[in-house]
């Protein structure tokens, strides 16, 4: 697999999707180069296994290329739209498959277990999103523990307020305030990174 | 629900970590235009998309982009066909048109046909296996056009006179050839693209239906949740005061127990005094010095009565003391009079057993210069002057 093309994604130009909704496949191929990567490490988080979260990207770019969801720039920036319309799908699809009785799988509660990567140190690491990639880490890492937790079982497991304070058996405003006060450091610490 | 609590609820909200009632507030909040909430949830959007950085990044799958670009040229094509349209496929080497006036014909035994503007001597035919994958044991047979089909494709050079062995490859009819089996091939690609489209858009539309009936089972789980927790409460604050219930119940047969005892005790005390306070007041007015002892005589309406007046002068008190009084005729009391210059009613009263009778006086002027005391019978609740029968009399 070829992956030194593929820049981490941490930016996005707004141009290529106001490209792709013109039918512009080249500006497809681009948008999946630079977005790929990054919304399948997140579909793959969600869903836990490989198959889903390909299946997924897939339902993903191809309501992208139909123009079935369309993009406001005044609302944010591509990536920022990209990862919130695929956590999304994939918190649907998470809740479909519990609705059907299949349940989460382990794998996905026991965070941040997830290691599906291949082990070799990868081209990416090395790539644009480095930056990225270490800011959000050391900023997920430097938050109290809890704050951590609370923000992750939300946008991870699609789980409210209420389901977190259910089960980690805390009052409701404790966890509002945790997420609350998680979110407000992560948007201070990540700002530099904010369009890049 | 205020602004401020709507831009408290933003991060929740980014994160995805909001109820879905408030999710529908702060969305409705949000349509009505707040540009201060717009901005600030822009803002979380942009943190929560860095998010996935956090993770670990794991190779992507082969063969994922080839399928996403697969479904996308059958995408186009299929709303290209179902248009009526021409079809432009966008390849490296430049756009292909396909003018096609209807959809392709597909045979049974895999024959695809696509009808160009100029048949019947148009027609292009590409035979294919019944098994479309199995590329490498494919034919495919091409029936020459008589004219060329319209493309947008450069146009052909001239053949030189004296050719090299391979100078038939550039011939019109090779290019003819070419063309037809270009257009063959794309619209065998057109057919399978098309049904891989809409097999997708089929699973897409039932996943979204699925999906959608997940959402609205979810509410309505949540709603019947919320339900049972309010029932819940309710019976349990039911549970609670049931018991109080009974209690305040109990209570207040209680209380009402206790007044009517309160009342009969009242009653009997009342009795009491009645009774004992003309024998205490006796009983104190002979133990004062002030105190003088008058007898009083029957008169000839009650002869055998008799009685005595303990009377303090000082405190303008009497105790009379009767016995052997005639009986009252119904309707009738006894009344005790003082006298001075004229008689002055000093109260009623009826026999106690035995024909006796205790009277006290407790109201009558003090050093008023009494010198005389007369029993008389009187109707009910008395006269101001005796107007009936004598009984009693005495003298100081």
């Amino acid at each position: 697999m070829d992956l030194s093309s593929k820049p981490a994604a941490s930016g996005l130009d707004p141009d290529l999707l106001a490209r792709v909704a013109r039918g512009d496949r080249g500006a497809f191929g681009r948008l999946y180069e630079q977005s790929s990567t990054l919304l399948f490490a997140l579909a793959l988080r969600i869903l836990g296994d490989r198959e889903s979260a390909a299946d997924l990207l897939q339902d993903v770019y191809l309501e992208v290329w139909r123009k079935r969801v369309s993009y406001d720039a005044a609302r944010g920036s591509p990536m920022a739209w990209l990862v919130t319309m695929t956590r999304s799908r994939a918190i649907d699809r998470v809740r479909s498959r519990t609705a059907k009785g299949h349940g989460v799988t382990d794998s996905i509660d026991n965070s941040p277990a997830v290691q599906l990567a291949d082990g070799n140190p990868s081209p990416l690491e090395a790539s644009a999103g480095n930056e990225a990639r270490s800011l959000v880490g050391k900023a997920l890492a430097e938050l109290p523990e809890a704050q951590r937790k609370a923000i992750e079982l939300a946008f991870y497991h699609g789980l409210s307020h209420s389901e977190i304070a259910a089960r980690l058996n805390e009052p409701l405003g404790t966890v509002k305030t945790r997420i609350k006060l998680g979110m407000d450091k992560l948007r201070t610490v990540l700002r530099p990174c904010w369009g890049q | 629900m205020a602004h401020e609590e709507f831009e408290q609820n933003l991060a929740l909200y980014a994160v995805g970590a909001l109820d879905p009632l408030e999710c529908q507030a702060l969305e409705t909040h949000l349509t009505e235009g707040c540009q201060m909430c717009w901005s600030a949830l822009k803002d979380y959007r942009e943190t929560t998309g860095l998010l996935p950085h956090g993770l670990p990044i794991t190779a992507l799958p082969p063969n994922l982009k080839g399928k996403i670009e697969t479904a996308a040229l059958a995408q186009v094509l299929a709303q290209t066909t179902g248009a009526d349209a021409d079809a432009t496929l966008r390849t490296p080497d430049g756009d292909v048109t396909i003018r096609t006036p209807g959809p392709p014909v597909v045979t049974p035994a895999g024959d695809v046909t696509v009808r160009l503007p100029s048949q019947p001597p148009g027609d292009v035919t590409i035979r294919l296996p019944n098994q479309p994958t199995g590329a490498p044991d494919a034919e495919a047979t091409v029936r020459m056009p008589s004219q060329p089909a319209t493309r947008t494709a450069p146009p052909v050079k001239a053949i030189p006179t004296q050719s090299p062995w391979w100078a038939w490859a550039a011939t019109p009819a090779f290019a003819a050839a070419s063309v037809a089996l270009v257009l063959g091939i794309g619209a065998y690609s057109f057919f399978l693209n098309s049904k891989v489209a809409l097999e997708t858009a089929q699973r897409q539309q039932a996943e979204t239906a699925l999906q959608q009936q997940t959402i609205q089972t979810a509410a309505l789980r949540q709603e019947l949740a919320q339900a049972q927790q309010e029932l819940n409460e309710s019976t349990q604050r039911l549970s609670v005061l049931a018991p109080l219930q009974d209690m305040v119940a109990q209570r207040e047969m209680d209380l009402e127990r206790l007044r009517t005892q309160l009342a009969q005790k009242e009653q009997e005390l009342v009795g009491l005094y009645k009774t004992a306070s003309p024998k205490d007041e006796m009983l104190a007015m002979l133990q004062s010095a002030n105190v003088r002892v008058l007898s009083l005589a029957g008169t000839d309406a009650a002869k055998s009565a008799g009685g005595l007046v303990l009377y303090d002068a000082e405190r303008g008190k009497a105790f009379l003391y009767a016995f052997n009084m005639p009986a009252l005729p119904r309707g009738k009391v006894y009344q005790l009079w003082t006298i001075t210059t004229k008689p002055v009613s000093a109260g009623t009263f009826h026999a106690d057993t035995g024909r006796k009778c205790r009277h006290l006086a407790h109201s009558l002027p003090a050093k008023s210069g009494i010198t005389k005391f007369a029993v008389s019978v009187e109707p009910e609740g008395g006269k101001p002057q005796p107007t009936g029968a004598i009984y009693l009399h005495g003298s100081l």
